[in-house]
C-alpha cells in the first residue's frame, strides 16, 4: 500500500515536467558504470534492521530441528507456515513460541525442544521474523533474469520503430553498461526517473531538453527549453538564455515532448516486443 | 423586542447544542454540515449549494487559512483527510491526529495527538461523528472514541491486530447506531473483514467477512481453506448507504498474495467486489465482482456512488464504480444486477467482458519473472481520490489515469505477500466526465497527476487540484476552468463545502495547510 501514498507524495513533490521525464541522452551524463535500480535503493533503505548474526544462528537451529515440518523457509509443509502465524508475529524475543519449543504440541505431533537455551530460542525467534520482514517489505523483492527474449527480434523491432530518434552506435553505444535490466527495461518503455529515485532524494540525470514554442497573443513569438509548464504557465529558457514565465491564457504553445515515440509505443508492446527489444539493447555492451 | 430576545435565547442554547450529531441529521441534504466522509451517504460529493455558482466563481477568494502543527513529520503527514463540518466546527486529520477548528474563521479549538504506534502511518481519511462524539481509527487499528467538544478520548477498541501488518486509515461510517469500519494491510496474506462496532461502548455488533466460509456461496472461487483463509480483500475506503433499502455499500481490496495467483486459482470471492450488506446483521445481501481473480493490486474500493436514474428508459435505483482496474460499472442497487461496464481509461489485460458484464482477465497479462507491461499501474486507473456525480448532468467525474506498468513475478516457491511488484512507467492524471447512461467520455480535463479528490455543486461547479500547487474549479458541464488559485502545495483531499451565516465555504486540504475560500461579496 505504500505505492498509494507514494502518489500522494509525488503531487507534493512535483512540477509538471519534472515528474514527466529525463531523456535518453540523460543517460550519457551519468557515470559509466552499471546504476543501482531504484528499487535496490530502497530495499536496503527499507531493509529491517534486524541483528544479521543472530538470524543466522537462528537459521541454523531452525533448519534441522524445525525445517522437516515446517519447511527450511519457515512457509509450512506438514506443520504450519511460521511467516504468517499470530503466534510468531506476536513473539518477542521467544516469549511466545518459548513455551510452545519447549513443551512441544504432542496433540498436533510437534515434539518438545526442551534443551533449547533462552538466547538459542531468541535467536529462533529474529530469524523467524526476518523471514516475515522479508515477504512483508516488498521493496526488498529480488527480480530473477529479465533477458529471456530474441535479440535478433529485438533488433528488427528497433530498426522499425526507434531509429528516427536513437542509434545502437551512439547515443545508445554501451547502454547495457550503463543500468540493470529492470531499470533499463524500464527507460526504454518510458524515459522518466524512476519516483523512488525522487523520493529517495538519489542524483538522477537532468530531463532532456525539450523544446517549446510560445505563440503569445500579442503576437510576439518565444521559443527555447521548457522548464514548466502547467495549465495556466509555461516557464522557459529562451535562446539568449534568459528564463521568461509567461500565461498561456489566448498563447498558442507547441511543445515537442521527446517522449512523445514512446508514449506512442506504450499501448502498441507485446510483452514479446518488450522481451525482445531489452535482449536486443543488452547487447549493445 | 420579542424577536431579539428570541434571537439572543437561540445564542445562548446554541453552544449547548452546537456539536450534536443526530442520526436523523444523516438522512438530509447537507448544507450548512459536511457531517460524514462523503457528505452524505449516497457518495454522491455533490452539495445543493449554489451561492457560489458558474457566473460568480471569479469572484472566490480565500477566507481563512489554517497550517496545522505539532504532528510528527511522515510519508502520510499530509492532509489526505475529508473534513466534517458539524455545527460550525472542522475535524480533519493525520496519522495519529485530529484538528478541530473554527469553520467560520480557521481558528484552533483543540488538537488530539495518538501515542506513536508502529502502525503504517501512510494516511488518514477522516474522523466519525456521532451525537458528540468522534471515531477516528489509528494507524495501529484502534477505533478511538474522543468527546467533540474538547477532543477528550473516551475509549479505544482494537479492530484489527497490528502485528499481523494490518493497518486502518479510514473514516468511519456512521448509520443509525452503527460504526462502520474497515481495514487495510495487504502484505502479510490476512483476511479482509467489516465491522460494525456500538457508539457507545465501541463493542462488536456485527463482523462481515469479505471471503465466505466453507459451504457459503463464494467459498468455490477458492482451491482450498488454506487460500482462503489468507486471501486478503481489504475495506480501507468508507462506503455508502441507501436508508429505502437498508443497505450498505462497500467495495474490497485485492486478493493476497498479491501479484501471485497460482496458489489461488478461481475468481477469489468476495475480493475486488462492491457488496451490498444489511446494515443491521452485516449479512450479504449482493456481491458483484467487478476484478475476478485480480493479480494486479487493483482494490475496488473506488466510492461506489448511489443515484436514482433512467437506464434503458426505465427509473432505476443505481450505483455506479470507476474502478481502479480501468473499468466503469453500473448496477442496479436492489440487487446487485448488473447494467453497463465500459473502460474509461485504454486496458490492456482482458479477453473481453463476461455475460454478467465482468472483465475477463488474460492469463497472459498476470505478472511474469521477465516482466509484463500492464496498464493500469497498481496505483489503477483510479484510486481512493474522491469521485462525484451531479444528477443534473447525469455525469460521473473521476480522477483517471492512462499510466502503464512493468509487473513482476518475484516469488520463489510458494508464494506470500506481494511475492512480486511493479514498475511505474508514467503517472498522468486527468478529470474524466462519464455519462452514466452510455460509459461515454463527455469531456476530460488534464491535471497533471492523478489526484486530488473532487467536489460537485448544484452551483454548476466541479472543484479539485492539479499537480501545481493550483486549486481549480470548472463548469462541470463541459470541464472548463472557471476560477483557480496557487496554495502552498498539492491539495491531496477532496474539498467540502457548507453554508454558514448565509456565506458558503469551500474547504480544501494542501500538505499541511487547510483553506477556505468565499465570495468576496456575498450577494
Amino acid at each position: 500500500m505504500f505505492i498509494r501514498s507514494l502518489c500522494a507524495t509525488i503531487l507534493v513533490i512535483c512540477g509538471v515536467l519534472p515528474c514527466f521525464g529525463q531523456a535518453d541522452q540523460a543517460a550519457n551524463a551519468e557515470k559509466q558504470t552499471k546504476k543501482k535500480s531504484a528499487v535496490d535503493a530502497l530495499a536496503e533503505m527499507m531493509a529491517p534492521k534486524i541483528d544479521q548474526a543472530a538470524v543466522e544462528r537462528g537459521r541454523k537451529l531452525f533448519m534441522p530441528a524445525c525445517g522437516f515440518c515446517h519447511g527450511n523457509d519457515a512457509r509450512g509443509k506438514s506443520g504450519p507456515d511460521l511467516v504468517r502465524s499470530a503466534v510468531v508475529l506476536h513473539d518477542d524475543r521467544g516469549d511466545t513460541i518459548g513455551v510452545v519449543l519447549r513443551k512441544g504440541r504432542p496433540e498436533r505431533g510437534m515434539p518438545a525442544f526442551a534443551s533449547l537455551t533462552d538466547e538459542q530460542i531468541a535467536d529462533i525467534s529474529l530469524f523467524l521474523h526476518s523471514r516475515a520482514s522479508e515477504v512483508s517489505n516488498r521493496f526488498g523483492y529480488k527480480l530473477g533474469d529479465l533477458v529471456t527474449g530474441d535479440p535478433h527480434k529485438g533488433e528488427v523491432f528497433f530498426q522499425s520503430h526507434c531509429t528516427s530518434c536513437h542509434s545502437p552506435t551512439g547515443d545508445l553505444a554501451h547502454i547495457s553498461g550503463k543500468y540493470e535490466a529492470s531499470e533499463l527495461q524500464r527507460r526504454m518503455l518510458y524515459p522518466s526517473p524512476n519516483m523512488i529515485d525522487t523520493w529517495l532524494g538519489r542524483p538522477v540525470a537532468p530531463p532532456a531538453p525539450t523544446k517549446v514554442t510560445v505563440h503569445l497573443a500579442s503576437g510576439e513569438t518565444v521559443s527555447g527549453v521548457l522548464d514548466h509548464m502547467d495549465e495556466f504557465n509555461v516557464s522557459l529558457h529562451d535562446s539568449g538564455g534568459k528564463a521568461r514565465t509567461l500565461s498561456r491564457e489566448n498563447a498558442t504553445v507547441d511543445v515537442q515532448d521527446p517522449r512523445s515515440g514512446h508514449s506512442a509505443l506504450l499501448p502498441q508492446y507485446t510483452d514479446d516486443d518488450m522481451h525482445n527489444l531489452l535482449a536486443y539493447l543488452e547487447t549493445l555492451k | 423586542m420579542k424577536a431579539h430576545a428570541l434571537t439572543l435565547g437561540l445564542l445562548l442554547v446554541a453552544p449547548a447544542l452546537a456539536q450534536e450529531l443526530t442520526p436523523e441529521m444523516l438522512l438530509k441534504p447537507a448544507t450548512g454540515n459536511w457531517p460524514t466522509y462523503n457528505g452524505d451517504y449516497s457518495g454522491q460529493r455533490h452539495s445543493p449549494l449554489q451561492q457560489i455558482n458558474i457566473s460568480n466563481v471569479s469572484d472566490l477568494t480565500e477566507a481563512w487559512r489554517y497550517r496545522a502543527t505539532g504532528f510528527s513529520p511522515g510519508f502520510g503527514s499530509i492532509i489526505k483527510s475529508t473534513p466534517l463540518e458539524v455545527n460550525g466546527v472542522l475535524y480533519f486529520t493525520m496519522p495519529d491526529n485530529i484538528w478541530a477548528i473554527d469553520a467560520r474563521t480557521g481558528k484552533d479549538i483543540w488538537h488530539f495527538k495518538y501515542p506513536q504506534n508502529e502502525g503504517n502511518h501512510i494516511g488518514q481519511r477522516g474522523v466519525a461523528m456521532w451525537g458528540n462524539w468522534l471515531y477516528f481509527e489509528t494507524p495501529d487499528c484502534n477505533l478511538v472514541s474522543l468527546n467533540a467538544k474538547d477532543g477528550k478520548e473516551r475509549w479505544r477498541r482494537k479492530i484489527a491486530d497490528v502485528k499481523l501488518e494490518y493497518f486502518c486509515t479510514m473514516s468511519p461510517l456512521v448509520v443509525g447506531n452503527h460504526i462502520v469500519a474497515g481495514v487495510g494491510g495487504d502484505s502479510l496474506d490476512n483476511p479482509g473483514f467489516l465491522e460494525s462496532r456500538d457508539p457507545e461502548t465501541g463493542d462488536t455488533q456485527w463482523h462481515w467477512n469479505v471471503e465466505p466460509s466453507p459451504g457459503e456461496p463464494g467459498s468455490e472461487t477458492w482451491p482450498d481453506n488454506d487460500s482462503r483463509s489468507h486471501g486478503g480483500g481489504m475495506t480501507w475506503m468508507t462506503g455508502t448507504y441507501d436508508p429505502q433499502l437498508h443497505l450498505l455499500y462497500w467495495g474490497t481490496g485485492n486478493p493476497n498474495p498479491v501479484h501471485a495467483g497460482e496458489g489461488r486459482k478461481g475468481d477469489n470471492q468476495w475480493t475486488c467486489s462492491i457488496v451490498a450488506l444489511n446494515v443491521d446483521t452485516g449479512k450479504l445481501a449482493w456481491g458483484y465482482q467487478v476484478s475476478p481473480h485480480d493479480t494486479h493490486d487493483w482494490d475496488a474500493v473506488q466510492t461506489p456512488i448511489l443515484f436514482d436514474g433512467e437506464f434503458d428508459g426505465k427509473p432505476r435505483k443505481l450505483i455506479a464504480q470507476a474502478s481502479r482496474n480501468g473499468f466503469f460499472f453500473v448496477l442496479d442497487r436492489t440487487n446487485g444486477q448488473h447494467l453497463l461496464t465500459k473502460p474509461f481509461i485504454q486496458t490492456n489485460w482482458t479477453l473481453g467482458i463476461n455475460a454478467n458484464g465482468q472483465p475477463i482477465p488474460n492469463p497472459k497479462k498476470e505478472p511474469s519473472r521477465n516482466g509484463t507491461l500492464v496498464s493500469p499501474s497498481s496505483n489503477g486507473a483510479s484510486n481512493w481520490f474522491a469521485p462525484t456525480f451531479d444528477p443534473s448532468t447525469g455525469l460521473f467525474y473521476v480522477v483517471a489515469s492512462q499510466s502503464y506498468s512493468v509487473f513482476y513475478l518475484t516469488a520463489e516457491g510458494k508464494a506470500e505477500g506481494f511475492a512480486g511488484r511493479d514498475d511505474f512507467l508514467n503517472y498522468p492524471g486527468e478529470i474524466k466526465a462519464i455519462d452514466y447512461k452510455t460509459g461515454e467520455i463527455r469531456w476530460s480535463h488534464d491535471i497533471g497527476a492523478m489526484g486530488p479528490g473532487l467536489l460537485s455543486t448544484a452551483g454548476g461547479l466541479l472543484f479539485t487540484g492539479d499537480n501545481a500547487n493550483h486549486i481549480l474549479a470548472m463548469d462541470d458541464a463541459t470541464g472548463k476552468t472557471l476560477w483557480h488559485t496557487t496554495v502552498a502545495a498539492t491539495q491531496a483531499n477532496g474539498a467540502i463545502t457548507y453554508e454558514l451565516d448565509g456565506k458558503q465555504y469551500v474547504v480544501v486540504g494542501a500538505g499541511d495547510f487547510l483553506y477556505a475560500f468565499t465570495l468576496r461579496k456575498t450577494n
